[in-house]
């Protein structure tokens, strides 16, 4: 808790995680009131107004169905934080416990969890999301759920090894001195000291998981119609491409927005944590 | 002592380092002579300025590694003023005529090179053959006294202990015969049977080398070791200077003596150590009148107004006190 | 040295355990999947016994098991079965199709090698300077592109606005530009990060100073002390890489209809067309697994502290 506070103090020195932190909260707020925000549904139809450039009513341009482009893009934020938000919080989840077993035990349940680690490892992860996407079923969920899969080997990696050195700290061998139970041990003594590395890891990793299911919803794996997922919008805007190239544009420029603004908020992190971190 | 040509002189020099919280002044118009054959120790607390003085003088300070960093005054060899000079001259002259060893040194060594080719790359610096360079490489192992010398050329710094690696950085740094080294902390992270062998090393090079020795430490059981004279410096000012027996016997500066009398043979038999009251002054701060006033129980109006000028209290030993007269 | 051989054998051996083992799961996967490829072959045409005959044809009536061992067995003649879909033998088909992907996939990794690796040691040791401020701006800006709509972008531009190269397909050189663009991106901004930070943190090495301080030149002092230990990870870096190029290739390879592996795989998972997707899988989990160790090899190679770790380990 002390260290949270430490961070907060010091960060508003730090350039790179006010921008950050000013445009994930910008996205935030978008997400929040996109009803207030977005000037049509998502779902709007409106064939005779399709494929319009971008206009007063419509400031960027309508799709191939009428739809509002802007609109779409405001509820598509929504979209994209809850994907990128639950995927990461189970890479956490599974990854870090993971991590702090096979780190503190070690013996076999350590040569178990790295063998899993190692599986997971052996395939690209696009290529692995996309097996268990079309195994599963293109939803949304199943998108969360491969992109979890695939990725909380980040977590257990680093948690391991920082347990494993931390472990043989003199507090640790104190309080295992002292009697205390190995899982007390660990959420009391090891646990908090991991969290900074985990916090950082997570910013990072928020992005990628976004840029994923994007990438997922592209090959049309993910959200289904009418759901306005970035990814989907910009799929459909390679059939129009020649007429209308301004639906491929601005979903684009809204990743690169979110994603910046989870990697500045990321890296403003590192620098107040620990600016020699290697991760 | 005869005042032959002084092998190094440091002339009013002045070092300031810029930071988040202001110019830090490191060194403040210091000035003093080394002389050739002498081991001259500049001693005093972290922070005091002396290592900054003495990177300084090797031209180690870039904007590299100290952005905004400030530097006036000269510092002589030779004739010439090595600050001044371009970084080619400065490249001619250090591990040539001008050594330094560091203190740490696991980080100090190359851990992707072995310990023979380090030195060697010194060595083959003077165009001499390939075998005759690695001949010298073996001499200076042995020299430096490591054991099991041609197993040891092979070897990594990882693998080696830390007063081995000490000794290689000797070994490197001597290889060319310098006329002056200088050694920034050289025993601070050895423990103190390695420590006494170091030094012991650096006494005996000394003599049969001739070369002088400027050392830089806050110990001073190094000092009365192995120093021949030595410097006191405070919060970036050298405050007082001379041989080592006249300080030690008779010291001036008020500093001096506290810190002398908070050693901890000198207050055996009492209860409690004595310490110096106080802490440095701010290093940012332009500080009027004398530096070591917060902290000096002789304090007076002048001692607040006026920087204490520099006095002879003894033929060769210098101090800067305005009150070193009535002490 | 021979240590390290030693451990390059056990990785690879444990390396090919873990390849059949995915191959494994991989085809658990497939065939717990709805249907079976049959059923996607149009059905109004194909009365029920023929159904039956076709299946029984290609062994999908048998159980999984069984299945997996034939195709094993098979492997280890060097015949990967044939696809369903078009009948092809599909050790023919990747034949084919590899080559391209590894065009795109090798064209991507040296290119952003060779540009990202100058551009952070310059940006690193001229830390500060304008240059180095310009390159920070623009690594963060470019890698929050997403390298799929960069080549929708690169399409826009490029074929459609200036009309100078294909949109799609293989015609030729020109049209290996727009690909290897979009895959040199991400890979290009990582490699400047890294390259940058690690010259930042060897210039702040003590043994920088003592090399400065044994009166060696700028020169030597970068070559010998700065790049040697600079470049180890980004060396490193250069191998793992592989992998996520070889992933990146499948939506790159779909959006130029370009004929590599990445889209092969893309289609046939679509089709469910089982044994196309085991080969082309258990080729890039060769290939991974393989970019892995190197790697892993390399570091003990180029690092002596690692290498006695390994070698710790070994014996």
């Amino acid at each position: 808790m002390k260290q949270f506070l430490k961070v907060f103090r010091s960060a508003d020195r730090n350039k790179t995680f006010i921008v950050g932190f000013v445009i994930i909260l910008s996205i935030c707020f978008t997400a929040a009131f996109a009803d207030l925000i977005a000037p049509f549904a998502y779902d709007e139809i409106d064939v005779v107004h399709a494929l319009k450039p971008p206009s007063i009513q419509h400031p960027l341009g309508t799709d191939h169905l009428g739809r509002d482009s802007f609109s779409r893009l405001v509820y598509g934020s929504r979209i994209a934080l809850k994907v990128g938000v639950i995927a990461v919080v189970i890479q956490i989840l599974v990854g870090v416990s993971l991590g702090l077993i096979a780190g503190f035990y070690g013996g076999w349940p350590d040569r178990i969890i790295i063998f899993f680690t190692d599986v997971i490892w052996s395939l690209p992860p696009i290529i692995l999301a996309i097996a268990i996407c079309t195994v599963l079923g293109p939803s949304l969920t199943n998108v969360i759920i491969a992109i979890a899969a695939v990725s909380w080997a980040q977590f257990t990696r680093i948690v391991r090894s920082k347990t494993q050195s931390l472990k043989n700290m003199p507090y640790a061998e104190a309080a295992r001195a002292a009697g205390e139970s190995n899982v007390n041990i660990i959420v009391l003594y090891i646990l908090p000291n991991v969290f900074p590395v985990v916090i950082v890891l997570a910013t990072l990793a928020l992005p990628i998981a976004i840029i994923n299911t994007t990438a997922m919803g592209f090959l049309g794996l993910g959200a289904q119609p009418p759901t306005p997922d970035w990814g989907v919008i910009l799929a459909n805007s390679m059939t129009y491409i020649h007429n209308a190239p301004w639906i491929s544009i601005f979903p684009g420029l809204a990743i690169i927005y979110i994603v910046l603004g989870f990697n500045l908020l990321g890296e403003g992190l590192r620098d107040v944590l620990d600016p020699r971190l290697k991760i | 002592m005869t005042h032959q040509k002084s092998v190094l002189s440091v002339q009013e020099l002045e070092i300031a380092f810029s930071s988040p919280a202001g110019l830090i002044r490191a060194v403040n118009n210091v000035s003093f002579e080394i002389y050739p054959g002498e081991i001259y120790a500049s001693v005093g607390e972290s922070g005091c300025g002396k290592s900054s003085t003495a990177h300084a003088a090797m031209r180690l300070i870039n904007s590299i590694n100290s952005p905004g960093h400030q530097i006036k005054g000269r510092v002589l060899s030779k004739g010439r003023d090595l600050l001044s000079l371009s970084n080619s001259e400065m490249c001619a002259i250090r591990g040539k005529e001008i050594s330094m060893i560091f203190q740490n040194p696991l980080d100090s060594l190359n851990p992707l090179y072995k310990a023979g080719f380090q030195i060697y790359e010194s060595v083959i610096l003077d165009e001499i053959p390939k075998l005759e360079a690695w001949q010298r490489v073996l001499n200076l192992f042995k020299k430096t006294r490591i054991a099991d010398p041609e197993r040891r050329i092979l070897s990594y710094p990882h693998e080696l202990s830390g007063g081995m690696r000490q000794r290689v950085m000797i070994g490197m740094m001597l290889s060319r015969n310098p006329t002056l080294l200088i050694a920034d902390e050289p025993t601070t992270a050895l423990d103190v049977t390695i420590q006494a062998q170091i030094l012991d090393l650096v006494l005996s090079l000394r003599d049969s080398l001739g070369m002088s020795v400027w050392v830089i430490t806050h110990d001073f059981g190094i000092v009365a070791e192995i120093a021949d004279r030595v410097g006191v410096m405070y919060a970036g000012v050298l405050v007082e200077e001379g041989d080592v027996f006249e300080i030690f016997d008779n010291p001036k500066h008020p500093y001096t003596r506290m810190l002398l009398e908070s050693l901890p043979q000198f207050s055996k038999g009492e209860k409690r150590l004595r310490t110096i009251p106080g802490t440095l002054p701010d290093p940012t701060a332009d500080i009027k009148g004398c530096r070591y006033k917060e902290r000096c129980p002789w304090q007076e109006e002048i001692c607040r107004q006026d920087t204490p000028p520099i006095s002879l209290a003894k033929p060769g030993h210098k101090v800067a006190c305005h009150l070193s007269q009535l002490l | 040295m021979r240590d390290i051989a030693v451990y390059a054998v056990r990785r690879l051996f444990i390396g090919m355990f873990i390849v059949l083992v995915v191959s494994a799961i991989l085809f658990s996967i497939m065939h717990m999947m709805p249907g079976d490829p049959i059923q996607l072959i149009d059905s109004t045409r194909l009365d029920q016994q023929t159904t039956e005959k076709l299946r029984e044809k290609w062994g999908l009536d048998k159980p999984a098991v069984i299945q997996y061992l034939h195709w094993l067995g098979n492997l280890c003649k060097g015949d990967m079965g044939r696809s369903i879909v078009n009948g092809q033998s599909v050790t023919y088909l990747l034949a084919a199709r590899l080559p391209f992907t590894l065009q795109i996939t090798l064209a991507a990794l040296l290119l952003q090698y060779f540009i990202a690796v100058p551009l952070g040691l310059l940006s690193g040791y001229y830390q500060g300077s304008a240059f180095d401020k310009i390159m920070i701006i623009i690594t963060a800006v470019f890698r929050a592109i997403p390298y799929f709509w960069l080549g929708i972008i690169l399409i826009l531009f490029f074929s459609i606005y200036l009309k100078l190269l294909p949109v799609s397909g293989y015609r030729g050189f020109q049209s290996l530009i727009m690909p290897v663009l979009t895959l040199t991106l991400p890979a290009l901004t990582a490699t400047l990060q890294l390259t940058r930070s690690e010259v930042l943190e060897v210039l702040r090495e003590k043994y920088v100073t003592t090399a400065v301080a044994k009166g060696l030149n700028q020169k030597m002092v970068i070559l010998r002390h700065v790049l040697r230990n600079a470049l180890i990870p980004v060396t490193v870096l250069f191998f793992l890489s592989v992998p996520w190029l070889i992933g990146g290739s499948v939506i790159t390879e779909t959006i130029f209809a370009w004929p590599g592996m990445g889209r092969l795989l893309w289609s046939s998972i679509s089709s469910q067309d089982y044994p196309v997707v085991q080969g082309i899988i258990l080729i890039i989990s060769i290939l991974t697994v393989i970019s892995t160790t190197v790697g892993d090899i390399l570091t003990g190679i180029l690092d002596p502290r690692i290498r006695a770790e390994m070698e710790g380990k070994t014996v």
